[in-house]
């Protein structure tokens, strides 16, 4: 059976590690995967996402539950991407081969994707990475996470019109990149 | 970047492209207009690629949860716990063992469709006599008072079965409750 998150967090908040392990079981992928869509590197993405889950951790006792436990998540992990991408001061590399994280796909012929298909989808990952954080962020939660308006908001501490207006800078952005690649 | 001219037809290309994202672009509209229909154009070029990363999968390596759940482990102070008779040497059990064999029996009580269970150390000093206290969901339909009852002979009579330790203070809390 599946416990709700809000009891699952409820005893966490008193004490029960058994409770925030089962939470770490659910939650972990969408950490690394929203870490990895924002930082492109998986080694950074499990060191952001592993930082936190544990800031998860030990913030319980001020989680108050006025938002899903899911949402609260990833305002910590949007955090801490954007407190490692600051403190490295991220220099995106120009060269395919440097980006590990498409070492980890399949090889195309077993996909039954296109060769051109795969260097597409490498080119829009190397167009959000050049994005200002300020307007990846909004974009990854929208445009990958599946985020409605308003929960993006509610994450990025934003309000909604403010979203709207870093999504519009962050799609033309993305859509002229895009162009200058083709 | 070009920076094109809006289209002709007074639309944002802004707003196109956010009907693009949101998927809810005015077909009839494009039909008829070939400014608004190269800005369509041109953003599905990106979010045609952006789509098939969405839909990537993506999973956490198994080192993340293994590395996180040290860390928590680490932070939680443990208490071992002196098991009666035997020798020569100590038999020690850690609250983590004795809560473990909480669960395990509390679980298998029926009307009980969920457990977890911690040893309590808040204001319990050092050598005092273990507390464990079992958080359970209860099935729908269960007599919630005379469950946390058996629930608290169950667990007594495992963990006395298991270490030797008799009488231990086990706790009930019942803060769920699962339909059907």
């Amino acid at each position: 059976m599946h416990t709700e998150d809000a009891v699952l967090v409820r005893r966490a908040q008193a004490g029960h590690d058994e409770a925030f392990e089962e939470l770490v079981v659910r939650y972990r992928d969408q950490a690394y995967r929203v870490a990895l869509r924002l930082l492109d590197r998986p080694a950074d993405a499990e060191d952001a996402a592993q930082e936190a889950l544990v800031t998860a951790w030990r913030a319980l006792p001020g989680f108050r539950g006025d938002s899903a436990f899911s949402s609260w998540l990833y305002r910590i992990v949007v955090n801490r991407c954007h407190d490692l991408q600051r403190r490295q001061r991220l220099v995106r590399p120009v060269d395919p081969q440097d980006a590990a994280a498409s070492a980890l796909l399949p090889p195309v012929a077993d996909t039954g994707e296109t060769v051109e298909t795969r260097h597409r989808v490498q080119a829009v990952r190397d167009a959000l990475a050049r994005l200002p954080f300020e307007l990846r962020a909004p974009l990854v939660l929208r445009e990958l996470e599946g985020c409605s308006y308003a929960e993006v908001a509610h994450v990025l501490g934003l309000p909604q019109a403010t979203i709207r207006g870093r999504l519009a800078r962050g799609r033309r952005e993305l859509v002229g990149q895009m162009q200058e690649w083709v | 970047m070009n920076e094109q001219q809006e289209p002709v037809c007074g639309r944002s290309k802004d707003d196109l492209r956010a009907d693009i994202a949101d998927g809810r672009e005015d077909r009839a509209h494009l039909a008829t207009c070939a400014s608004c229909r190269a800005v369509a154009d041109e953003t599905r070029q990106a979010w045609t690629p952006l789509v098939l990363l969405a839909r990537q999968p993506v999973v956490a390596p198994a080192g993340l949860t293994r590395s996180v759940l040290r860390r928590v482990r680490a932070a939680r102070p443990t208490a071992t716990h002196l098991l009666p008779g035997g020798g020569p040497g100590s038999t020690r059990v850690s609250g983590r063992a004795l809560a473990r064999v909480a669960r395990l029996s509390a679980t298998a009580v029926p009307g009980v469709a969920a457990a977890v269970a911690r040893e309590v150390t808040d204001g319990v000093p050092g050598e005092a006599a273990p507390v464990v206290e079992v958080a359970l969901t209860a099935r729908y339909g269960a007599d919630l008072q005379g469950l946390a009852a058996l629930v608290r002979r169950t667990v007594q009579a495992d963990l006395a079965a298991s270490t030797g330790l008799h009488g231990v203070r086990v706790d009930v809390v019942v803060d769920d409750v699962h339909g059907g």
